[in-house]
């Protein structure tokens, strides 16, 4: 009994890193319709940043934190005015091909910079708790705390804000949108801003959680939440919180189950199994054919 | 102009000779050690990535889709190739040829498991799943000790060499271009240009793209199965997201769309990468770089959608005092009734766009539809031709139920429509538009087009001599070549007409098609209607806002409003009926009108 509590904690932990990283993916696609492959490289480049912050300037946590989203937010908006801007009009196939190769190049970038893995130090004193035989450390309460609190955050943006509303309404139409008086440019940067944040902070938790970071890191787990978002129903928020769960739990469940190689290739069948029988994803809304 | 048809001439008929003599040097160099190995080296490179970029170039290219992950099907083919010649096949002569091909055809199973979750998705989703199959792929091979697992796989012996290479990457470069100049080919253009028009006119697009996929798979494999027998050692890495990349750069260097584009990106990309080796690990920083570069200020490559005229084959020329074709209906009914819908209902989430719609329209007839702007006439249009599935109700031609099948399929049975919103394929040329309207009965499949069997290229001839006849018909003809985007907008409307009438339809379907013409227009219109009517002995049924060509041209006409069929009958009937004349002008409005007064 406690092996299993103990297990569904590792699958919040997890499920929670995806999430977060995951809302960034699903806010892209839901303002431009482009899937950012990059974002999973925000994510590392947070992890890095709060390596740097923690072992080179030895900042304190909240600060860190705080560093590694505003860097990563500022990377994403700035990777958004050169790299997608210009191809906001161009087709599909153009954009996501340029997002792959931003990708590779930030995951290149920085591996030229830090050819080797890194270790990150301890940022918070790690008290482990012990009840019953269960183990709760305190870097497991933070990261599932930060990340409800973020998610709420979010979605009260969203949902409730004259911001949130204009990200809807770009979403269904982005050339009238302007001639609402809303400016769309901003909009779309906030955005960027708001999705590769959650990365940057995504980036730190993780490095908390697994202290060894690389330039590679990002294609992985970028992808795993890329997932959750489509299992999710990618566009949709809450669709990314569940989708990041269900691939938390599934990661878990295999891992105990099969030997640890499996993981991977059991997350991405899954990715494919549900892409044939429910192309739009759990939350997700089918779009409907124009003729 | 003249030393232009020279050159063309001398090329293509020379080509066999050029190739000839391009192997035997390659022989002679590589039996001699004639060239430095370093450079020997590059050039076989160059030839494997120009096998790539050409396999790539088919799905992205010329479908137009977005497979991301070739370097999983690359995998496929060179573990494939591998396993059967270092454990399996005994050793001779043969063993590398036939590793190769297996290895090819390997991948092209591997991509028909990729294909099948591709037909449910469209657009970036196919992006996602080829790029997970390209993960799927290196994780298995990563969990299999058999091969090495993470470590690798090593034991082939140096098989690939010069002429080995030349030799596959001709072959690859005639199949591509046989592949692409057929048929399915531009079947596979359609999916590219606009996919539910190819769909409209009866390209079977889930056949065609399973096949393009095929064919570029195992051309992926192929070159997996010499780069593994000349490096002599492969693992999971090599074929990760970063050789995905590799070969996207190469094809939106070169250019998309184009054989030519696949040969120059493959070139310039390789010997770049060569020459850039002294920047070490900065090199990994400046290939994506080029890629986001190319895709901002030249997003269709160098030569994209335009082709050298070697790699295309020759066209049949006209032969003179050929037969005129049958343009009749492929499928004849004798009298009676062609299309019976019987409680037709539809419905967009709660809105009933189409409610309880009957109709029995028998052979020769023209009916008219009108009704105001949301009334459900082009929701009506696309529930015959298979756009929309019904919410209630049945459709059937010649007796067969419709509602359930696929609008190529409901084309085949002698359906064929125009859009409300003209959509042409509008890069491609007037002629392959029509050409388009005949991939059903183009009487040849894919191996026949990859082989060019005489029977392949009398069926060409044919549809070409077809497409000649009915542009002819059309005053189109001496628009053959012109892409059909730079077609003014009355002949686009007209050339619309003519590529659904290459589907030899038995009911023709007119989506507004006097849309936007002046009244000398829409009145040439109507005599040409009135014309295909008679001349390719069709049933018609249109839509249309001209009152006087509607008045002018049906024999009977229905009203649709809100989804109801408010009045049916011939056009005096409707012109006095009392509810058409409300739906029309409102209430008010009718009675102004009946009473002549001004408000």
């Amino acid at each position: 009994m406690a092996y299993i509590a103990q297990q569904f904690l590792n699958m919040l932990q997890l499920g929670s890193i995806y999430a977060i990283i995951a809302l960034g993916y699903t806010m892209v696609y839901g303002v431009l319709s482009l899937i950012n492959f990059a974002h999973g490289d925000l994510f590392m480049v947070g992890a890095f940043l709060c390596f740097l912050a923690s072992s080179k300037l030895h900042l304190p946590f909240y600060i860190v934190i705080l560093a590694a989203a505003a860097g990563a937010a500022v990377l994403g908006v700035t990777v958004e005015r050169l790299a997608y801007r210009p191809l906001r009009e161009a087709p599909k196939v153009s954009a996501i091909i340029t997002a792959l190769g931003v990708g590779v190049f930030i995951e290149n970038f920085t591996l030229a910079l830090s050819p080797y893995p890194r270790h990150v130090p301890e940022l918070l004193h790690n008290i482990s708790y012990n009840f019953n035989g269960l183990t709760i450390s305190s870097i497991q309460m933070i990261i599932v705390a930060l990340s409800v609190l973020l998610m709420a955050g979010l979605d009260f943006i969203v949902r409730k804000t004259r911001y949130g509303s204009a990200m809807r309404a770009l979403s269904w139409d982005m050339r009238t949108l302007p001639l609402m008086g809303v400016p769309v440019n901003a909009i779309v940067a906030l955005t960027f801003a708001i999705g590769a944040g959650f990365g940057g902070v995504a980036g730190t938790m993780y490095a908390m959680a697994f202290p060894v970071i690389d330039p590679y890191m990002g294609i992985m787990i970028g992808w795993k939440a890329f997932i959750a978002a489509v299992v999710g129903g990618i566009g949709s928020i809450r669709g990314a919180m569940l989708g990041g769960c269900i691939l938390g739990a599934v990661e878990t469940i295999a891992a105990v189950a099969l030997p640890s190689t499996y993981r991977d290739f059991i997350a991405f069948t899954l990715l494919l199994i549900l892409l044939i029988f429910r192309p739009n994803g759990i939350l997700g809304v089918p779009k409907t054919l124009k003729v | 102009m003249k030393s232009n048809n020279f050159w063309v001439r001398f090329t293509s008929n020379r080509l066999p000779v050029f190739v000839g003599a391009g192997f035997v040097a390659t022989l002679i160099v590589s039996r001699f050690s004639l060239m430095d190995q370093y450079v020997e080296l590059v050039a076989m490179y160059v030839g494997i990535n120009i096998i790539l970029a050409l396999s790539l170039n088919i799905v992205n290219g010329y479908m137009g889709e977005f497979s991301v992950g070739h370097a999983g099907f690359m995998a496929v083919g060179a573990y494939g190739a591998s396993v059967l010649s270092v454990k399996i096949l005994p050793a001779g002569v043969w063993v590398f040829p036939v590793a190769i091909v297996a290895g090819g055809l390997l991948a092209a199973a591997a991509a028909v498991v990729v294909a099948i979750p591709s037909f449910k998705t469209r657009g970036d989703y196919l992006a996602i799943v080829t790029l997970s199959f390209n993960m799927i792929v290196k994780s298995v091979l990563e969990n299999i000790d058999a091969v090495g697992g993470p470590r690798g796989f090593l034991g082939m012996e140096k098989l690939t060499t010069l002429p080995w290479v030349f030799a596959w990457t001709v072959a690859s470069v005639w199949a591509v271009r046989n592949f692409v100049y057929s048929n399915i080919g531009r079947g596979v253009l359609s999916i590219r240009e606009d996919e539910m028009a190819g769909e409209a006119m009866g390209v079977d697009t889930q056949k065609v793209k399973l096949q393009a996929f095929v064919i570029s798979s195992f051309f992926a494999g192929v070159a997996g199965g010499l780069y593994a027998h000349l490096l002599q050692f492969i693992s999971p890495r090599s074929f990760d997201i970063l050789k995905s990349t590799e070969i996207l750069i190469m094809v939106y260097l070169g250019g998309v769309g184009s054989i030519a584009g696949s040969i120059a990106g493959a070139v310039i990309y390789t010997v770049l990468i060569e020459a850039l080796r002294v920047l070490g690990q900065w090199r990994m920083v400046i290939m994506p770089l080029m890629l986001v570069i190319l895709m901002i200020f030249r997003p269709k490559g160098i030569f994209g959608y335009t082709e050298f005229s070697w790699f295309k084959p020759a066209t049949a020329k006209k032969r003179e005092g050929a037969a005129i074709m049958s343009h009749q209906p492929l499928r004849q009914v004798e009298t009676g009734g062609l299309l019976a819908i019987d409680g037709l209902t539809h419905y967009f989430g709660g809105l009933c766009a189409l409610s309880d719609f009957n109709l029995r329209l028998s052979a020769g007839q023209i009916l008219g539809v009108i009704g105001p702007n949301g009334s459900g006439k082009t929701t009506l249009f696309n529930l015959i031709s298979g756009y929309y599935k019904p919410t209630q109700g049945s459709i059937s031609v010649h007796g067969a139920e419709l509602t359930r099948l696929r609008p190529n399929e409901i084309n085949a049975l002698g359906i064929a429509r125009t859009f409300q919103n003209i959509r042409l394929f509008n890069n491609l040329t007037v002629e392959d538009n029509v050409k388009i309207g005949m991939f059903g009965s183009a009487g040849y499949n894919a191996s026949g087009a990859l082989l060019r069997t005489r029977r392949f290229k009398q069926c060409e001839r044919d549809m070409s001599e077809h497409a000649q006849e009915l542009l002819e018909l059309f005053a189109l003809d001496r628009y053959r070549a012109e892409p059909a985007k730079n077609l003014p907008y009355g002949l686009k409307r007209r050339l619309e007409i003519v590529r659904a009438l290459a589907t030899r339809p038995a009911l023709l379907l007119l989506d507004e098609p006097a849309a936007g013409m002046n009244p000398a227009e829409t009145g040439a219109l109507m005599e040409l209607v009135q014309r295909i009517r008679d001349d390719f002995k069709l049933t018609i049924m249109v839509i249309e806002h001209h009152m006087s060509f509607i008045m002018g041209l049906c024999e009977t006409i229905r009203v649709l409003d809100f989804g109801v069929t408010i009045a049916a009958g011939t056009a005096d009937e409707i012109k006095n009926d009392k509810k058409v004349i409300e739906a029309y002008l409102g209430s008010s409005g009718a009675r102004n009108y009946k009473t002549g007064g001004n408000s």
